[in-house]
């Protein structure tokens, strides 16, 4: 049976490198052409199913399809983390690519790591934060005004007389796991917005310990609007899709994070703070381009920037929520855009 | 003793050219730019140091865990815990590491390599008293205990070990002078290398050379014989299983001082399984496990450079891995049935 398939296999191998090497004249046709410049874009994930993710690659893919000869590549790097670091090493050391892409507060310490090796190689970092490293730049939101946003939303839902809302003053946070951001800007921020609606609100703040286990997230949704909560904020990737399910059982409130998606359970999720995460890929690649990306500098993008908001214009929003609370969170808005209101993202280095 | 027989060398021949065939035709299928990928596949691992250096240190955990396999294999028993027993082997070497004070770094290499190892050969072993006790199936035993044990390493890795200052699921590093010796520029590549080929050679002498390999061989050939034969064949049910964990784990502490430094949630997932096809590439034999690895390695790695390089997806490079892992072990098993029939 063996010496049967031997060549048979071989024969299928050589046979199909030959087919495909008949297109050679075509890739060297492609190759020949002059690249003026190239983006690898590093998911730390998959792109499937994470609406940030797909921000930032329409972003990118949008900037790099306006010049003559852009390349861009989306490489994902899965879930284990213990691979980030080995999948940009060799990243950074093809040289293929002028800029690498990526968002994630984990990135700018792996990416400076790779730095040390490839100092030529330049960065990008959406959602991160490093100061003083001529080879990246970072841009980060303010995750603390995005926090009380949606903080203070949550306070007004659970003082209003909406039909999911009780009398108790409580309200929830879901984390997909602890992380500096969390626990220092988000957190505090969400607690600040909250104290903002109503001083007596309490807080009810859970992690799931991954982004992924949605019957995880479910049980602590379960548990948290049982105890009379009647919003949770959930902050943890695919796992959210649990929280929703345990508010739409228990008929109560969901609040998003990032991005926009009432359409996803309409009626549980009541509202959505949001970034621009595709501006910012779209309009810091096209600086990068243009040779003005400040490598060495961390931005903060805030709300009176228009890069942090929340989604009150979608039609689920206006169709479901209460005048006096529409009311009250476009004048919190107001004064956050006007910079009469502002909250300093705390700095940190995380690792 | 027909350890490198002429079918064995015929069986590894088939299997090599079906999982380097496999890549090519679904790449050639899916890909843009199929001469391309292909050639970032076949070439990728080779275009630096750094990828080599990776590669082969990469060869070196496989090494370990498909001899882990392959001893168990050996003596008619299964280990399918293996996943598990190289992430405790691993978060054994980290919790050890971090407490190790001011132990000098070779005595505490020691200490931390010894402490993985018998990590992973306390855990499996588990499965093979049960199967000597009460002939508890150690297919399931081991399967089983394995999926506890790494929730429950996540958990030490989330929890009581985390570094909070950390945006990953991960613990502080371990103290710098029990990183292994580099061999290859700053590619992964270290002393661990040398020491998996040794373990591979010392792991034949004793199958091949030594009484209790002999007995642990028969064990797996016929039982039944062993046991007329007045061996006490009980032991051997054992025995394998602590050699084998012991592997697994050895790996596991090997990629903490080796390559991550650090425990990572997750960090060494796919060793265990991966060991597994390493030894049905190898045909079970422990010698042809230094080329097994080296394979299975290289496929790792030209999917992985492909997938940097070409218009591979993510889900697909592991779709290719994945069915390589099928062929591999379908062919086996079909083998298997031909002995068993015949």
């Amino acid at each position: 049976m063996n010496k049967r398939i031997v060549p048979g296999l071989l024969l299928t191998a050589i046979l199909t490198v030959l087919f495909f090497s008949s297109c050679t004249k075509q890739t060297e046709k492609k190759e020949a052409q002059s690249k003026d410049y190239s983006v690898a874009l590093f998911i730390p994930g998959v792109v499937a199913g994470s609406p940030t993710y797909e921000m930032m690659v329409r972003g990118a893919k949008k900037a790099i399809s306006e010049i003559p000869n852009g390349k861009i590549k989306v490489i994902e790097g899965g879930y284990n983390q213990g691979e980030w670091l080995e999948k940009l090493t060799v990243i950074a050391a093809s040289r293929e690519y002028d800029l690498i892409v990526s968002t994630n507060p984990a990135m700018p310490a792996i990416s400076a790591e790779v730095s040390k090796q490839f100092p030529q190689q330049k960065f990008f970092l959406l959602d991160g934060f490093l100061e003083g490293n001529n080879s990246i730049y970072t841009f980060r939101y303010n995750q603390k005004e995005q926090g009380f946003l949606g903080g203070y939303f949550a306070g007004l839902v659970t003082t209003s007389t909406m039909e999911g809302a009780n009398k108790d003053l409580k309200i929830g946070l879901i984390a997909g796991q602890e992380y500096p951001d969390m626990m220092q800007a988000i957190l505090p921020g969400f607690k600040a917005g909250a104290a903002a609606a109503n001083t007596n609100i309490s807080v009810d703040f859970r992690v799931v310990g991954n982004w992924y286990d949605a019957e995880k997230a479910r049980s602590l949704a379960a548990s948290i609007y049982d105890s009379g909560a009647d919003i949770i904020l959930t902050i943890a990737g695919g796992a959210n899709q649990g929280v929703i399910t345990a508010g739409r059982n228990l008929g109560k409130y969901v609040l998003m994070y990032d991005v926009s998606s009432y359409d996803d359970a309409p009626g549980i999720i009541a509202g959505s703070t949001i970034i621009r995460q595709e501006k910012a890929a779209y309009e810091k690649i096209k600086e990068a381009i243009a040779g003005k990306m400040k490598f060495g500098s961390a931005d903060i993008a805030d709300v009176k920037g228009g890069w942090v908001s929340f989604d009150n214009k979608h039609p689920l929003y206006q169709k479901n929520i209460p005048q006096d609370v529409k009311d009250k969170l476009q004048e919190m808005l107001n004064r956050f855009e006007s910079g009469t209101l502002s909250l300093k993202m705390p700095v940190y280095l995380g690792k | 003793m027909n350890s490198v027989s002429g079918s064995s060398i015929k069986t590894v021949a088939v299997t090599l050219v079906a999982a380097v065939s496999i890549p090519v035709i679904l790449l050639a299928l899916s890909s843009e730019d199929p001469l391309q990928s292909i050639t970032f596949f076949f070439t990728g691992p080779f275009q630096s140091t750094y990828n080599l250096g990776n590669m082969l240190d990469n060869t070196a955990m496989l090494i370990l865990t498909g001899l882990g396999m392959s001893i168990a294999f050996r003596a008619g028993t299964f280990n399918l815990g293996g996943e598990g027993q190289v992430y405790a082997g691993a978060i054994t070497a980290v919790i050890i590491s971090l407490n190790i004070g001011n132990t000098a770094g070779f005595t505490g290499i020691v200490i931390v390599l010894t402490a993985g190892l018998l990590t992973g050969a306390l855990i499996a072993g588990i499965s093979g008293f049960l199967k000597k006790q009460w002939n508890t199936d150690e297919l399931i035993s081991t399967f089983l205990l394995s999926g506890a044990i790494i929730h429950l390493t996540d958990f030490l890795i989330a929890n009581p070990f985390r570094d909070r200052s950390s945006f990953l699921i991960s613990t502080e590093k371990i103290p710098e002078k029990l990183f292994l010796y580099k061999l290859m520029g700053s590619s992964h590549l270290n002393i661990s290398f040398f020491l998996s080929i040794a373990a591979v050679f010392l792991a034949y002498i004793f199958l091949f050379k030594s009484t209790t390999g002999y007995e642990i061989r028969l064990t797996g050939l016929n039982r039944k014989f062993v046991e007329y034969g007045g061996i006490p064949y009980k032991r051997h049910l054992v025995i394998p299983m602590l050699i084998s964990g012991g592997m697994y784990g050895l790996a596991g502490s090997f990629s903490v001082l080796g390559n991550f430094h650090m425990g990572i949630k997750g960090f060494t997932a796919g060793l265990g399984w991966n060991g597994i096809a390493v030894t049905l590439i190898a045909g079970n034999n422990p010698i042809f496990i230094i080329p097994g690895a080296l394979i299975f390695a290289y496929l790792e790695a030209g999917t992985e450079v492909a997938m940097i390089h070409s218009d591979l997806s993510f889900e697909f490079s592991n779709l290719i891995k994945a069915v390589i892992f099928f062929l591999i072990t379908a062919k086996r098993f079909k083998l298997r049935r031909k002995v068993t029939l015949g």
